[in-house]
Protein backbone atom coordinates (compact mmCIF):
# COMPACT_ATOMS: atom_id res chain seq x y z
CA UNK A 1 0.00 0.00 0.00
CA UNK A 2 2.69 2.40 1.13
CA UNK A 3 4.83 1.73 -1.88
CA UNK A 4 1.75 2.23 -4.74
CA UNK A 5 0.95 6.10 -2.62
CA UNK A 6 4.78 6.21 -3.46
CA UNK A 7 4.25 5.70 -7.40
CA UNK A 8 1.04 7.85 -7.72
CA UNK A 9 2.84 10.29 -5.60
CA UNK A 10 5.67 10.37 -8.59
CA UNK A 11 2.97 10.13 -11.14
CA UNK A 12 1.66 12.82 -9.75
CA UNK A 13 5.17 15.21 -9.56
CA UNK A 14 5.57 14.49 -13.24
CA UNK A 15 1.64 16.28 -13.89
CA UNK A 16 2.33 19.14 -11.83
CA UNK A 17 6.50 19.93 -12.84
CA UNK A 18 4.70 19.45 -16.56
CA UNK A 19 1.56 21.91 -15.85
CA UNK A 20 4.12 24.52 -14.01
CA UNK A 21 6.71 24.02 -17.12
CA UNK A 22 9.28 23.26 -15.07
CA UNK A 23 10.44 19.95 -16.84
CA UNK A 24 13.87 20.66 -18.50
CA UNK A 25 13.62 20.04 -22.69
CA UNK A 26 16.46 17.16 -22.60
CA UNK A 27 14.00 14.84 -20.38
CA UNK A 28 11.50 15.17 -23.20
CA UNK A 29 13.72 12.77 -25.40
CA UNK A 30 11.45 9.75 -26.55
CA UNK A 31 14.05 6.44 -26.86
CA UNK A 32 15.43 7.22 -23.77
CA UNK A 33 12.09 5.77 -22.25
CA UNK A 34 12.10 3.05 -24.55
CA UNK A 35 15.63 1.65 -23.77
CA UNK A 36 14.55 2.19 -19.58
CA UNK A 37 11.59 -0.02 -20.15
CA UNK A 38 13.15 -3.16 -22.14
CA UNK A 39 15.51 -2.62 -18.99
CA UNK A 40 12.44 -2.98 -16.83
CA UNK A 41 11.14 -6.05 -18.70
CA UNK A 42 14.72 -8.11 -18.47
CA UNK A 43 14.74 -7.29 -14.43
CA UNK A 44 10.80 -8.66 -14.19
CA UNK A 45 11.81 -11.90 -16.59
CA UNK A 46 14.80 -12.38 -13.56
CA UNK A 47 12.12 -11.99 -11.12
CA UNK A 48 10.08 -14.46 -12.39
CA UNK A 49 12.50 -16.76 -13.46
CA UNK A 50 14.87 -16.77 -9.81
CA UNK A 51 11.52 -17.16 -7.92
CA UNK A 52 10.99 -20.52 -6.43
CA UNK A 53 7.37 -21.32 -5.07
CA UNK A 54 6.06 -22.42 -8.48
CA UNK A 55 6.60 -26.20 -8.36
CA UNK A 56 5.68 -26.34 -4.69
CA UNK A 57 2.35 -24.68 -5.12
CA UNK A 58 1.51 -27.28 -8.03
CA UNK A 59 2.36 -30.18 -6.07
CA UNK A 60 0.63 -29.24 -2.91
CA UNK A 61 -2.78 -28.62 -4.78
CA UNK A 62 -2.45 -30.85 -7.55
CA UNK A 63 -3.19 -29.82 -11.35
CA UNK A 64 -6.35 -27.74 -10.35
CA UNK A 65 -4.16 -24.88 -9.13
CA UNK A 66 -3.57 -24.02 -12.47
CA UNK A 67 -7.15 -23.13 -13.41
CA UNK A 68 -7.00 -20.04 -10.74
CA UNK A 69 -5.10 -17.76 -13.41
CA UNK A 70 -6.88 -19.40 -16.15
CA UNK A 71 -10.26 -18.01 -14.13
CA UNK A 72 -8.90 -14.71 -13.58
CA UNK A 73 -7.97 -14.29 -17.53
CA UNK A 74 -11.41 -15.89 -18.91
CA UNK A 75 -13.36 -13.64 -16.51
CA UNK A 76 -10.97 -10.22 -16.76
CA UNK A 77 -11.67 -10.62 -20.67
CA UNK A 78 -15.45 -11.29 -21.06
CA UNK A 79 -15.57 -9.00 -18.20
CA UNK A 80 -13.88 -6.24 -20.32
CA UNK A 81 -15.78 -7.24 -23.40
CA UNK A 82 -18.82 -6.93 -22.25
CA UNK A 83 -18.50 -3.29 -20.49
CA UNK A 84 -16.53 -2.07 -23.41
CA UNK A 85 -20.06 -1.44 -24.68
CA UNK A 86 -20.61 1.16 -22.52
CA UNK A 87 -17.41 2.59 -24.25
CA UNK A 88 -18.23 3.88 -27.54
CA UNK A 89 -15.37 6.58 -27.57
CA UNK A 90 -12.89 3.10 -27.24
CA UNK A 91 -12.08 -0.22 -29.63
CA UNK A 92 -12.13 -3.31 -27.77
CA UNK A 93 -8.73 -3.96 -27.79
CA UNK A 94 -7.86 -1.23 -26.45
CA UNK A 95 -10.46 -2.31 -23.36
CA UNK A 96 -8.80 -5.41 -23.15
CA UNK A 97 -5.11 -4.16 -23.28
CA UNK A 98 -6.00 -2.19 -20.27
CA UNK A 99 -8.19 -5.08 -18.89
CA UNK A 100 -4.87 -7.04 -19.29
CA UNK A 101 -2.96 -4.99 -16.60
CA UNK A 102 -4.77 -7.54 -14.05
CA UNK A 103 -4.03 -4.48 -11.62
CA UNK A 104 -0.54 -4.43 -12.57
CA UNK A 105 -0.81 -0.51 -13.09
CA UNK A 106 2.82 0.03 -13.23
CA UNK A 107 4.15 -2.22 -16.09
CA UNK A 108 0.81 -1.94 -18.18
CA UNK A 109 0.14 1.58 -17.86
CA UNK A 110 4.00 1.97 -19.42
CA UNK A 111 3.99 -0.77 -22.02
CA UNK A 112 0.56 0.47 -23.10
CA UNK A 113 1.80 4.52 -23.36
CA UNK A 114 4.86 3.16 -25.50
CA UNK A 115 2.37 1.73 -27.98
CA UNK A 116 -0.47 3.95 -27.97
CA UNK A 117 0.39 7.21 -26.28
CA UNK A 118 -0.16 9.06 -22.58
CA UNK A 119 -4.05 9.15 -22.87
CA UNK A 120 -4.45 4.94 -22.98
CA UNK A 121 -1.52 5.28 -20.51
CA UNK A 122 -3.35 7.06 -18.20
CA UNK A 123 -6.34 4.94 -18.43
CA UNK A 124 -4.39 1.84 -17.84
CA UNK A 125 -2.67 3.68 -15.04
CA UNK A 126 -5.86 4.43 -13.24
CA UNK A 127 -8.32 0.90 -14.12
CA UNK A 128 -5.19 -1.45 -12.53
CA UNK A 129 -4.91 0.78 -9.69
CA UNK A 130 -8.63 0.76 -9.00
CA UNK A 131 -8.19 -2.67 -9.26
CA UNK A 132 -5.90 -3.68 -6.79
CA UNK A 133 -7.75 -0.97 -4.28
CA UNK A 134 -10.82 -2.81 -5.07
CA UNK A 135 -9.32 -6.03 -3.84
CA UNK A 136 -7.39 -4.12 -0.75
CA UNK A 137 -10.80 -2.87 0.46
CA UNK A 138 -13.67 -5.74 -0.55
CA UNK A 139 -11.97 -8.73 0.03
CA UNK A 140 -13.75 -10.31 3.01
CA UNK A 141 -16.87 -9.26 1.29
CA UNK A 142 -15.76 -11.30 -1.66
CA UNK A 143 -15.08 -13.86 0.67
CA UNK A 144 -18.28 -14.66 2.39
CA UNK A 145 -20.38 -14.23 -1.30
CA UNK A 146 -17.71 -15.64 -3.79
CA UNK A 147 -15.69 -17.98 -2.07
CA UNK A 148 -11.98 -17.76 -1.27
CA UNK A 149 -10.71 -17.79 -4.58
CA UNK A 150 -12.95 -14.50 -5.56
CA UNK A 151 -10.14 -12.36 -4.03
CA UNK A 152 -6.90 -13.87 -5.72
CA UNK A 153 -8.41 -13.65 -8.96
CA UNK A 154 -9.99 -10.22 -8.40
CA UNK A 155 -5.62 -9.36 -7.65
CA UNK A 156 -4.80 -10.36 -10.62
CA UNK A 157 -1.14 -10.27 -10.71
CA UNK A 158 -0.68 -8.43 -7.16
CA UNK A 159 -1.86 -11.44 -5.08
CA UNK A 160 1.84 -12.24 -4.62
CA UNK A 161 2.95 -8.96 -3.24
CA UNK A 162 0.42 -6.44 -2.29
CA UNK A 163 -2.75 -7.59 -1.99
CA UNK A 164 -1.23 -10.98 -0.35
CA UNK A 165 -1.85 -10.06 3.81
CA UNK A 166 -5.63 -9.27 3.11
CA UNK A 167 -6.26 -12.34 1.08
CA UNK A 168 -4.08 -14.99 3.52
CA UNK A 169 -6.37 -12.90 6.34
CA UNK A 170 -9.62 -13.38 4.84
CA UNK A 171 -8.89 -16.39 2.47
CA UNK A 172 -6.58 -18.25 5.05
CA UNK A 173 -3.57 -19.36 5.17
CA UNK A 174 -4.20 -22.32 3.10
CA UNK A 175 -4.88 -19.97 0.15
CA UNK A 176 -1.44 -18.41 0.44
CA UNK A 177 0.15 -21.15 -1.81
CA UNK A 178 -2.19 -20.44 -4.23
CA UNK A 179 -1.83 -16.56 -4.61
CA UNK A 180 1.71 -16.74 -5.06
CA UNK A 181 1.41 -19.34 -7.63
CA UNK A 182 -1.04 -17.37 -9.33
CA UNK A 183 0.39 -14.06 -8.91
CA UNK A 184 3.34 -15.66 -10.83
CA UNK A 185 1.56 -16.95 -13.49
CA UNK A 186 -0.69 -13.61 -14.10
CA UNK A 187 2.21 -11.31 -13.71
CA UNK A 188 4.35 -12.75 -16.37
CA UNK A 189 1.41 -12.99 -18.49
CA UNK A 190 0.94 -9.10 -18.12
CA UNK A 191 3.04 -7.72 -20.99
CA UNK A 192 2.46 -10.61 -23.41
CA UNK A 193 -1.12 -10.30 -23.16
CA UNK A 194 -0.70 -6.21 -23.32
CA UNK A 195 1.75 -6.10 -26.44
CA UNK A 196 -1.04 -8.92 -28.07
CA UNK A 197 -3.78 -6.91 -27.58
CA UNK A 198 -1.85 -3.71 -28.97
CA UNK A 199 -0.68 -5.48 -32.42
CA UNK A 200 -4.69 -6.46 -32.84
CA UNK B 1 9.30 26.00 -23.96
CA UNK B 2 7.63 22.58 -24.00
CA UNK B 3 5.18 21.86 -26.35
CA UNK B 4 2.46 19.74 -26.29
CA UNK B 5 4.56 16.74 -27.66
CA UNK B 6 3.69 13.44 -26.16
CA UNK B 7 6.58 11.82 -25.32
CA UNK B 8 5.86 8.41 -24.85
CA UNK B 9 4.28 8.53 -28.38
CA UNK B 10 6.75 6.62 -30.40
CA UNK B 11 4.95 3.97 -31.84
CA UNK B 12 1.60 4.89 -32.95
CA UNK B 13 1.89 5.81 -36.62
CA UNK B 14 4.29 2.84 -37.22
CA UNK B 15 2.69 0.13 -39.07
CA UNK B 16 1.93 -3.35 -38.16
CA UNK B 17 4.61 -5.32 -38.99
CA UNK B 18 7.08 -3.13 -36.22
CA UNK B 19 4.29 -3.41 -33.72
CA UNK B 20 4.90 -7.36 -34.07
CA UNK B 21 8.67 -6.86 -33.86
CA UNK B 22 8.44 -5.06 -30.93
CA UNK B 23 5.88 -7.74 -29.45
CA UNK B 24 8.51 -10.35 -30.23
CA UNK B 25 11.28 -8.00 -28.95
CA UNK B 26 9.44 -8.19 -25.47
CA UNK B 27 8.87 -11.86 -25.49
CA UNK B 28 12.68 -12.19 -25.88
CA UNK B 29 13.76 -10.05 -23.80
CA UNK B 30 11.40 -10.78 -20.59
CA UNK B 31 12.29 -14.73 -21.82
CA UNK B 32 16.10 -13.88 -21.71
CA UNK B 33 15.79 -12.35 -18.12
CA UNK B 34 13.76 -15.37 -17.25
CA UNK B 35 17.08 -18.03 -17.99
CA UNK B 36 19.17 -15.31 -16.82
CA UNK B 37 17.29 -15.62 -13.16
CA UNK B 38 17.05 -19.07 -13.12
CA UNK B 39 21.09 -19.72 -13.28
CA UNK B 40 21.35 -17.26 -10.72
CA UNK B 41 18.73 -17.76 -8.63
CA UNK B 42 21.46 -18.89 -5.75
CA UNK B 43 23.31 -15.40 -5.60
CA UNK B 44 22.17 -13.60 -2.58
CA UNK B 45 22.04 -10.73 -4.51
CA UNK B 46 19.33 -11.29 -6.50
CA UNK B 47 16.85 -10.34 -3.70
CA UNK B 48 17.69 -6.62 -5.12
CA UNK B 49 15.90 -7.60 -7.98
CA UNK B 50 12.63 -6.28 -6.86
CA UNK B 51 14.14 -3.09 -5.56
CA UNK B 52 15.49 -2.50 -9.40
CA UNK B 53 12.34 -2.78 -10.33
CA UNK B 54 10.42 -0.54 -8.10
CA UNK B 55 13.06 2.25 -8.76
CA UNK B 56 12.78 2.01 -12.64
CA UNK B 57 9.10 1.83 -11.97
CA UNK B 58 9.12 5.04 -10.35
CA UNK B 59 11.24 6.77 -12.97
CA UNK B 60 9.06 5.94 -15.78
CA UNK B 61 5.88 6.61 -13.92
CA UNK B 62 7.03 10.29 -13.40
CA UNK B 63 7.79 10.33 -17.07
CA UNK B 64 4.40 8.89 -17.83
CA UNK B 65 3.07 11.94 -15.54
CA UNK B 66 5.58 14.56 -17.17
CA UNK B 67 3.89 13.13 -20.61
CA UNK B 68 0.17 14.12 -19.24
CA UNK B 69 0.83 17.52 -17.74
CA UNK B 70 2.22 18.58 -21.01
CA UNK B 71 -0.74 17.44 -23.21
CA UNK B 72 -3.07 19.91 -22.42
CA UNK B 73 -5.89 17.40 -24.24
CA UNK B 74 -5.36 14.67 -21.62
CA UNK B 75 -5.46 17.33 -18.55
CA UNK B 76 -9.13 19.07 -19.98
CA UNK B 77 -10.23 15.46 -19.97
CA UNK B 78 -8.71 13.80 -16.79
CA UNK B 79 -12.32 13.21 -15.15
CA UNK B 80 -13.60 11.38 -18.23
CA UNK B 81 -11.09 9.18 -18.46
CA UNK B 82 -11.52 8.46 -14.75
CA UNK B 83 -14.61 7.15 -15.78
CA UNK B 84 -13.82 4.70 -18.39
CA UNK B 85 -10.65 3.44 -16.17
CA UNK B 86 -13.64 2.45 -13.70
CA UNK B 87 -15.88 1.11 -16.02
CA UNK B 88 -13.25 -1.24 -17.17
CA UNK B 89 -12.19 -2.20 -13.50
CA UNK B 90 -15.86 -2.63 -12.75
CA UNK B 91 -15.82 -5.36 -15.76
CA UNK B 92 -12.72 -6.58 -15.41
CA UNK B 93 -13.04 -7.66 -11.74
CA UNK B 94 -16.69 -8.72 -11.85
CA UNK B 95 -15.88 -10.92 -14.65
CA UNK B 96 -13.29 -12.40 -12.54
CA UNK B 97 -14.98 -13.13 -9.42
CA UNK B 98 -17.85 -14.52 -11.25
CA UNK B 99 -14.95 -17.13 -12.56
CA UNK B 100 -13.54 -17.24 -9.59
CA UNK B 101 -16.53 -18.47 -7.76
CA UNK B 102 -17.57 -21.28 -10.48
CA UNK B 103 -14.42 -22.79 -10.22
CA UNK B 104 -14.35 -22.36 -6.70
CA UNK B 105 -17.71 -24.24 -6.13
CA UNK B 106 -16.51 -26.78 -8.94
CA UNK B 107 -13.27 -27.54 -7.65
CA UNK B 108 -12.25 -26.60 -4.75
CA UNK B 109 -14.97 -26.25 -2.04
CA UNK B 110 -14.99 -29.39 0.37
CA UNK B 111 -18.40 -30.68 0.82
Amino acid sequence: MKQSLIYLLLFALGVILALFGWIPEVLLKDDISKWILYGLLFFVGIQIGSSKNMFTAVRRFGFKIVLVPVATTVGTFAGVALVSILLPGRSLSDCLSVGAGFAYYSLSSILISEFRGAELGTVALLANIMREFIVLVFTPWMVRYFGKLSPICAGGATTMDTTLPVITKYSGPDYVVVALFHGMIIDFSVPLWVSFFLTL
Amino acid sequence: MITGKDFFHTFVNKDFSIKIKIMLNIILIILSGVVVGYFVRKIPQVKYTGTIISLIIMLLLFFLGVSVGTNEQLVKNFSSIGLDALIITFGATLGSVLCAWLIYSTFFKKP
